[in-house]
């Protein structure tokens, strides 16, 4: 047997410990889905773009830094995926860019007085991408199949709990679906937004076939998911472009190295640095990234079980200097957990309730017994360098009131098992990424949910919340909602930072990229400029 | 025989202990791969269905010789990170076209390199030239190939533009086009090997140069040169030959860094993805690969010695 030299051992090990630290860029999973739902009962087509004069045809390719999980759109759970396959597949309605709910392929719906039926009308002539037209048969497997209906149930479909309220989804005709509720519900909508997939179709996994823009051509694992126009999508004049190559690099650094040399046309999420050095012909856009970043604070444990101590914290960081410092100054400071794409419900006067006041600060930790300050760890996934950098910021401003945090890295999936479900942290600086429904963003705070991780309990806010759910009138519940937030803010429950920007860069030749308030690519209304 | 044998037990007693380790090891990590496959809000329930689904709640050695089962027929699973959509085998056969030339492409490269070049040091002991070389390796051995391929990415693909960065094409669609983009990130990888493998090589000779019965050649009037090929190095070999077939096996487990920095989509990184996403059943798989590599090219070294020098079969 050959030995190994030590030197070598070592050099092995070094190598390891590298790939291992350095390489697991994924910028994902906090970044689950998210929008802002819209209640309108009527449609709106989807406005165009009219920046320049777009012309027909054309490729181009997109960056993205993490491969896809899959794709068959009721099994992928990242938000990297989601926001490729939004190309491919639609549901009954989806978001357009300023979060309404447009018609895909459903032309109308009716809500039944009591809330306790959805009827749809589909789309005359809607194609799947065979060919094969869209009937009310595959809208109902399609949502049972996200609601986790289907016997035998597939355990690797991720099922989307906001529609375990339907009892029953019928076909009542050859273009009508009829949804029954178990009980009334006035945030469903926009989970109907799950895609709909041609009924007992095997080969989604690996040939995946949907109605929107784009037609599925390959997709090599590690390397690139390619798309083609559908010419048979039923609005017209969308999309432009005739090829789409969605390129999987290794991680941003790679992806931005190829867009130095030409490869890639847009590429999303890029870092701060690499915004002030985009390569000639490039441009940079930039919107809200709908993120709740914060400091989250476990609520259970001492010292902050502690009201006081909780404000103190919320008083001593400057949260605009944090984005001054982390972001170059993109983003927006928020003061409550709720993703502000939700226009009509976010309460942005809490913004104002906690200035930086470190006077203040030191005076509320006097008042709680900790004259001198104390010791606490803040825990940050290591692979999103992004909350690292603000927490080393924070770190620096809660020196100047005398409490000492040291921080701890963690990686991202120890991070969902110990942080997130076992609850076995002090503080944690991570985002929480929008949900599709404003109500999503106060569910965590009930004391008994599953995913209450800051251990928040107000039996107030429970009520409040009950009295929000079965509330119908949209006027009513935006006050419950905002009184909720308000509960939130006062009680100090987390110390909410900032809603950061996202930052794309886009080739000068090409027109259209359109941010939305959900994480999405849509490459539909992207275009070469005349 | 008897001794391939024996090297043959070895090799299935090794790969048995480490898939038993690696099995183990994922114990301990922390994370759980049923919440990864579901999402950070799955219910209780879901959880417990997947586990229960996917086997993950059976105790440690019912999982194993289930999947000990599976192995021996080639059957590895399917992977968790792409949703139990893909076949581990399947996975890792497309990512091993890659990693299998970039080991070739940068082995010939090492190999092409530095035995000449070692054995010219050699002889030229001390000598200025010899001196520059030493120099040369010193600085090459200590530049992390990763770090090179930065460089070379940013010298021939954006400053020269002799290849574009990243644009990786696959075997099938154009061979010429993939050898010559698989060209730079072999060199990335050779570079500080074959600094080494010089450096070992040199002192390998040297070492060998002081021996008796390299005194006996010289007084019996054999040229220098004569002496350090048909001789020296014929001894001076056998070291090396277990430091190349150990570059050999590293190239071979995936050069990790360096796929990362080229955008390879090559086993490293898939090996780093699926740790990151707690697919265990990938992790398993490669790692009973790269201890296969490795075990069987120690075989392999173990037969080219006896070939090479006979004297290692009598022991």
């Amino acid at each position: 047997m050959l030995k190994m030299k030590p030197a070598k051992v070592l050099l092995l090990i070094f190598v390891f410990t590298l790939a291992l630290y350095g390489c697991s860029g994924k910028k994902e999973d906090t970044n689950k889905s998210k929008t802002p739902a819209n209640e309108n009962s009527s449609f709106t087509e989807p406005t165009e773009a009219t920046e320049s004069e777009p012309t027909y045809g054309g490729s181009i390719t997109v960056g993205i830094t993490q491969d896809l999980d899959g794709l068959d759109p009721h099994k992928a759970l990242s938000a990297g995926t989601k926001e490729v396959l939004f190309n491919i597949f639609e549901g009954l309605v989806k978001f357009d860019p300023d979060g309404n709910l447009v018609p895909a392929v459903a032309e109308s719906y009716q809500i039944s007085e009591d809330g306790m039926v959805y009827t749809f009308t589909l789309r005359e002539n809607v194609k799947f991408h065979d060919g094969r037209l869209v009937t009310a048969d595959d809208v109902v497997y399609s949502i049972k199949r996200s609601a986790g209906m289907l016997e035998p149930q597939d355990p690797t479909v991720i099922v989307e709990s906001a529609l375990s309220v339907i009892s029953d989804v019928i076909a009542t005709g050859e273009r009508t679906v009829e949804i029954r509720l178990k009980q009334a519900e006035t945030e469903l909508l926009p989970y109907l937004t799950c895609s709909i997939v041609p009924k007992d179709y095997e080969g989604l996994n690996t040939k995946p076939i949907g109605t929107g823009p784009f037609k599925f051509v390959s997709y090599t694992p590690l390397q690139s998911i390619v798309m083609e126009k559908n010419e048979e999508y039923y609005l017209k004049g969308v999309p432009y472009l005739d090829r789409v190559t969605f390129k999987i690099s290794s991680n941003t650094d790679a992806a931005f190295m190829e867009l130095q040399a030409g490869n890639i046309d847009i590429l999303p999420y890029i870092t701060d640095s690499q915004a002030s050095s985009l390569p000639k012909g490039y441009h940079l856009e930039s919107g809200p990234m709908n993120l709740i970043q914060g400091l989250f604070i476990n609520n259970k444990v001492a010292p902050f079980d502690n009201k006081l101590v909780r404000q103190a914290l919320c008083y001593a960081i400057d949260r605009q200097a944090v984005i001054d410092m982390v972001a170059g100054g993109r983003g927006n400071v928020i003061g409550t957990n709720m993703y502000p794409g939700f226009k009509k419900y976010y309460d942005e006067s809490l913004v104002n309730v906690y200035p930086y006041n470190p006077e203040k600060a030191k005076e509320l930790l006097n008042e709680a017994g900790y004259p001198n300050g104390f010791k606490f760890t803040i825990i940050v996934p290591s692979n999103y360098q992004y909350h690292v950098d603000t927490a080393q910021v924070i770190v620096e401003q809660l020196k100047q009131v005398g409490i000492t945090a040291q921080i701890q890295l963690i990686e991202w999936s120890s991070w969902k098992s110990d942080v997130y479900q076992g609850r076995n942290y002090e503080t944690t600086l991570v985002g929480l990424a929008a949900e599709l429904a404003p109500r999503k963003a106060l569910s965590r705070f009930c004391s008994d949910a599953n995913n209450n991780f800051m251990n928040y309990i107000n039996p107030e806010f429970d009520a409040l919340y009950k009295q929000g759910e079965l509330e119908t009138e949209e006027e009513k519940k935006i006050q419950l909602y905002k009184k909720m937030q308000a509960m939130l803010t006062n009680d100090a429950v987390a110390v909410f930072i900032q809603d950061p920007h996202q930052m794309t860069a886009v080739n000068d030749k090409l027109g259209g990229y359109t941010y939305y308030p959900i994480y999405v690519q849509d490459m539909a209304r992207v275009y070469y400029k005349k | 025989m008897k001794y391939t044998l024996k090297k043959l037990a070895t090799l299935i007693v090794s790969l048995l202990i480490t898939s038993v380790l690696t099995f183990t090891a994922f114990q301990i990590i922390p994370g759980d791969s049923a919440l990864n496959a579901l999402g950070m809000d799955a219910t209780k329930e879901q959880l417990e269905r997947y586990r229960e689904e996917m086997g993950l709640n059976k105790s440690l050695p019912v999982r194993y010789i289930n999947w000990l089962k599976g192995a021996l027929k080639g059957d590895f699973g399917y992977s968790t990170q792409y949703q139990m959509q893909m076949k581990v085998s399947t996975l890792i056969k497309n990512r091993l076209t890659v990693t299998f030339w970039l080991a070739v492409m940068s082995f010939l490269l090492i190999v092409v390199i530095s035995i000449p070049l070692g054995i010219f040091a050699a002889g030229k002991k001390n000598g200025i030239p010899d001196s520059f070389i030493t120099l040369i390796t010193q600085i090459f051995m200590s530049v992390p190939p990763f770090f090179l391929g930065m460089l070379i990415t940013l010298i021939f693909g954006i400053i020269l533009k002799w290849f574009t960065p990243g644009s990786y094409i696959n075997p099938g669609e154009n061979f010429g086009q993939f050898l010559r983009f698989m060209i730079f990130p072999a060199i990335a990888v050779a570079v500080p090997k074959i600094a080494m493998t010089v450096k070992f090589l040199r002192s390998s000779l040297l070492r060998e140069m002081e021996l008796d019965y390299v005194r006996t050649a010289k007084s019996k009037g054999m040229t220098k040169a004569r002496i350090l090929i048909r001789h020296i190095l014929k001894n001076a070999l056998i070291p090396v030959i277990t430091f190349l077939a150990m570059m050999l096996a590293d190239i071979l487990a995936g050069a990790i860094l360096v796929e990362q920095v080229f955008n390879l989509p090559g086993l490293g990184r898939l090996l780093v993805s699926s740790i990151s996403n707690r697919d265990y059943a990938v992790v398993q798989a490669i790692i009973l690969y790269i201890v296969s590599v490795v075990i069987i090219i120690n075989f392999i070294v173990d037969l080219i010695y006896q070939w090479i020098d006979p004297r290692v079969k009598r022991d």
